[in-house]
């Protein structure tokens, strides 16, 4: 059963530490912000995006891991130096694997995960209509 | 309906939570062997080494990629402030006393000064400890906790990944014959 | 001592919970008023050994007796008394001891209470039941999640809890959310029970509706809270992370309200009778699944406990044992659920098909979820490699469903049970209408074709908060009589419609909240030096000082103090302090936001890190300062607003007294 009980990677991944834990917290640092709002709302929108490998289901835009402000810095410093979007997630994906990206992309694996809701919309049509016809003709 | 059909619809829910059950023991049985699903499998396996050129541990000298080549070895990031990378440790001296494979260390945001005398207290099973600054090197490996250990063949390629610290049960049924055979 | 203690009174709860079930059981085979009425004694038996055990607990961790493992690792002497006792449920064998009391009084209060509403045997198979499930996880927690477990000898001090978890809100978000799933195990129980004896009518429902309203309204409290919790505290603006424990908590609450609404249809009309029993299985077996999900490591989430690949196989068994149990009864006696001739047939208008297609696409929602989930979990399974699924899926897959049942929540309440044509013609319907397209065509105006979601949110959250009002208005005969009047017909609504339009009207304010701080919010960030402004988010803002090394209760803490003005300059100057908190034991950050709520929209402002020219690894950084966030978070406030107005039209309808059968 749940709580909300978070605990962040520090406590979880005390068998395997997450490096900085020990460290203040740094999301974004000064260094870090881009030149202009606008590019600065790219990168946040990109960061948003991308999926941190130690605080596993927060962005790297939310996350507070070493590794995620390490992976803020890399996408900064791509979009200064002119990158796509594209090109930048391709690195990330080179690295750690389809799992940097939120968004499952349109594979073989995930194919299901876009499928099935259209199923389940068709099942419940069907009971929908099941029950309806069981019901006493007036 | 017929009546049959009915019967099976009802029994439907059953089937599919069947099916549920067998797929969460299966996960468990997966993460009894160790396969806990924070583990991330690495797109690195089967790829050559990312090129890379640091200063160590040690004034004035190096460590590139190209020192990997030729042998069998394990390149480990590891920190002096991480207590896993210290429970791996002697496991990591009696390997480095091998000849079958040489062991290199990657200092993962820790100061040389710090890791130099982490090293001389505990024993230094390492050729060369790289001194991965900014972390580039790391990322371009996938690291994403520490320690890592990479294996990398003669040919310099990436052949096997442990994330955490090394155990008896992995060096003996994994590594070690992997080391083994690409030595052959 | 404690230790031994706790022990003792856990091991009589279990051998009491397995006595309840035996008796109950063979009681209302033998249909032998005492021994039932022994059974239900078994129950307050078990109810009093885990309230002692778990007085137990809380009394070590209160003393902060270390000798106990669990309070060892959970707490600590610096923690303020309330977090110490809060610490009791902030880990996997004190919170599963929790599980297993609540367990334990809903049986006992379903035991205590006067049997004018059940027949004795179906009650006493009931409190079987409940008493199975009991002793199943009684005997976990003595096998393999022992809170009581001792140590040779006790160290100096704890290791502390979370500090996240050191907040009055967060304190009591556990025990809110377990008295909702637990709750749901009363209907469970008593579906399970009428399945066993074979009964065609619904005196389950009777029994078990009011559990089943506790429970819905704490779930919903729980949730809400959590969120706000969760917006509050942890200083990144976000309220629901789609995360799989999040979720876990969803799912039975999404099926809790389907059940709700089709038990309703099936004791007032007698039909969908196989459904509202599936559904009270399922909703529970959504609880069990959830208390797998988290404590079991098959899912990697933020939330998890410490995964135990052997504890989940004993949650997982006890869980075949359930669900598969009641399922394979369902799947055997659900068949003669069928209706009777009498059943009165509904048109393709009705209530009951609006209450159908709502309970239909909840169950889509709760589908979708449940699918994007445990997807993660089949691929490694198989061993397909790794997959994650996040927010945007999540948002895609569960909006539109929830938006269609919005559609038909209005209208649903407005059709009289059998056939509604006449609908149309109604003056709710239409005014609610034309306000809907009112509110929908203003936003299109404004927004243009690309805001469509929001537009449809809108109109639609419009749509039904509208036809609540007025059926409110029509029901206290507003403008008809005298003011005074009105107002005192108020309190003389049936509860069971007052409940309706405050849940149903809160369920409207809190889409308004998701949509508009979804379209609308903003943030900005900017790197700031002491004294210096910025412009952010049309407010010049000013770091006028900052204290460094605050010492709070039990860590220490930067502090800013912001001046805030409006750049049109036509409102008040307002200062805001964020802070960032360090902890000590364990060694963590957490930035802690400043709030300010102006007409429904909220500022957000985060301290977030501190720069002081030079990082950890000795580099010289070029830019000193600190950085700050000024995130503007639009109707905000609706969304928690809304969750607490459901909540309250929960706690209304469970308030009813008797059995009254009204016409509405």
């Amino acid at each position: 059963m749940s709580g909300i009980f978070l605990k962040i990677s520090a406590l979880f991944l005390l068998l395997i530490v997450a490096a900085g834990v020990d460290c203040p917290v740094w999301a974004l640092t000064p260094e870090e912000i881009m030149p202009t709002p606008a590019l600065e709302a790219r990168a946040g929108a990109l960061e948003k995006e991308l999926r941190c490998p130690v605080c596993q289901n927060q962005s790297i835009h939310d996350s507070e891991a070493v590794l995620a402000r390490d992976l803020r810095q890399v996408v900064r410093s791509k979009i200064r130096d002119g990158e796509t979007d594209g090109q930048i997630k391709a690195w990330l994906v080179e690295r750690y694997g389809t799992f940097v990206l939120m968004a499952p992309p349109m594979q073989a694996v995930t194919l299901p995960l876009w499928l099935c809701p259209v199923a389940f919309l068709a099942i419940a049509g069907i009971v929908g209509a099941a029950f309806f016809r069981r019901r006493r003709q007036v | 309906m017929s009546t049959r059909l009915r019967f099976a619809t009802y029994a439907l829910p059953l089937v599919a939570f069947a099916f549920l059950a067998a797929l969460f023991a299966w996960r468990l049985g997966l993460a009894e062997r160790g396969m806990t699903p924070d583990l991330l499998p690495s797109p690195l396996i089967g790829r050559t080494v990312p090129t890379f050129d640091l200063e160590t541990i040690e004034e004035g000298k190096r460590l590139t990629s190209q020192d990997l080549k030729g042998k069998v070895s394990l390149v480990v990031f590891f920190a002096s402030w991480c207590p896993e990378c210290q429970i791996e440790h002697p496991q990591l001296i009696e390997l480095g006393k091998r000849s079958d494979m040489t062991l290199y260390g990657m200092a993962y945001k820790d100061p040389s000064q710090k890791m130099a005398q982490w090293l001389a207290q505990r024993g230094n099973p390492y050729v060369a400890v790289g001194q991965d600054t900014g972390r580039r090197v790391a990322m371009d490996f996938g690291v994403y906790a520490v320690p890592e250990s990479y294996l990398i063949d003669k040919t310099g390629t990436i052949r096997l990944k442990h994330t955490g610290a090394l155990t008896a049960d992995f060096i003996d049924g994994e590594l070690l014959p992997l080391v083994a055979e690409l030595n052959r | 001592m404690t230790a031994g203690l706790g022990q003792i009174f856990l091991v009589v709860g279990c051998f009491a919970a397995l006595t309840q079930a035996i008796v109950c059981f063979v009681g209302a085979g033998r249909h032998s008023d005492r021994l039932m009425r022994l059974g239900r004694r078994a129950a307050i038996a078990q109810v009093a050994g885990f309230s002692a055990a778990f007085a137990a607990l809380i009394y070590a961790y209160i003393v902060s007796d270390f000798r106990l493992l669990n309070v060892a690792l959970n707490s600590h002497t610096d923690k303020p008394l309330l977090y110490k006792i809060s610490g009791v449920w902030g880990n996997h064998e004190g919170s599963m001891l929790l599980w297993l009391l609540i367990l334990a009084l809903f049986g006992a209060f379903t035991a205590l209470r006067k049997a004018k509403d059940m027949p004795e045997e179906l009650r006493a198979r009931a409190i079987g039941v409940q008493g199975l499930l009991a002793f199943g996880f009684a005997l976990y927690e003595l096998a393999v999640s022992n809170p009581f477990l001792a140590l040779d000898q006790a160290p100096p001090n704890g290791r502390g809890l979370n500090p996240i978890l050191q907040d009055p809100g967060l304190a009591l978000h556990p025990p809110l959310l377990y008295l909702g799933y637990v709750g749901c195990s009363m209907p469970f129980s008593f579906a399970v029970a009428s399945l066993i004896e074979g009964r065609k009518d619904c005196a389950w429902v009777t029994a078990s509706r009011r559990s089943l309203r506790a429970a819905w309204t704490f779930l919903t409290l729980g949730v809400v809270m959590g969120s706000l919790w969760a917006y509050t505290t942890l200083g990144w603006g976000g309220w629901w992370a789609w995360d799989p424990v999040e979720n876990a908590s969803l799912l039975p609450w999404l099926a809790a309200t389907a059940l709700l609404h089709i038990a309703f249809v099936a004791e007032k009309r007698e039909i969908m009778k196989g459904l509202a029993v599936f559904l009270a299985i399922l909703t529970f077996s959504l609880s069990l699944m959830g208390t797998f999900l988290v404590r079991s490591g098959a899912l990697s989430s933020v939330h998890s406990f410490a995964t135990d690949p052997t504890r989940g196989t004993f949650v997982l068994a006890v869980m075949a044992l359930a669900t598969g149990g009641a399922l394979a009864l369902f799947a055997w006696r659900a068949p003669m659920l069928t209706n009777s001739q009498d059943t009165p047939s509904f048109e393709l208008l009705s209530r009951e098909t609006m209450m159908l297609v709502a309970c239909l696409a909840l169950a889509l929602a709760l589908g979708n979820v449940a699918l994007g989930t445990l997807y993660p979990l089949a691929i490694e399974a198989f061993q397909l490699g790794r997959v994650t699924v996040g927010p945007p899926y999540f948002n895609l897959v569960f909006v539109p469903p929830i938006l269609a049942m919005a559609a038909i929540m209005g209208p649903g309440a407005m059709l009289a049970w059998g056939r509604g044509g006449a609908i149309i013609l109604l003056p709710k319907f239409r005014f609610a209408s034309v306000v809907g397209m009112f509110v929908a065509l203003a936003l299109w105006a404004i927004e243009g074709s690309q805001a469509f979601v929001t537009i449809l949110a809108m109109g639609l959250a419009a749509w039904l908060f509208a036809g609540c009002l007025v059926d409110a208005a029509e029901r206290i005969q507003l403008g008809k009589v005298h003011l005074v009047e009105s107002l005192r017909k108020i309190p003389q609504m049936s509860r069971t419609r007052a409940a309706l339009l405050l849940a149903h009207s809160g369920l409207a304010v809190m889409i308004v909240g998701v949509a508009g701080s979804a379209a609308w919010s903003t943030d900005e960030v900017k790197r700031l030096q002491t004294g210096e402004t910025a412009v952010m988010a049309g407010y010049r803002v000013t770091l006028k000082s900052v204290g460094e090394n605050l010492k709070g209760p039990n860590y220490s803490y930067t502090r800013g103090v912001f001046e805030l003005t409006h750049e049109d300059g036509d409102e008040p100057q307002l200062a805001l302090a964020p802070e960032l908190r360090f902890y000590d034991s364990p060694p963590m950050a957490l930035a802690h936001a400043a709030i300010h709520t102006r007409w429904l929209t909220n500022l957000y402002l985060v301290l977030a890190a501190k720069n002081e020219g030079e990082n950890s690894e000795g580099q010289n950084l070029s830019h000193k300062g600190y950085v700050v966030h000024l995130y503007r978070h639009p109707l905000t406030p609706l969304i928690f607003a809304g969750g607490f107005m459901m909540t309250a039209g929960g706690i209304v309808s469970s308030t009813r007294r008797g059995n009254k059968k009204k016409k509405h």
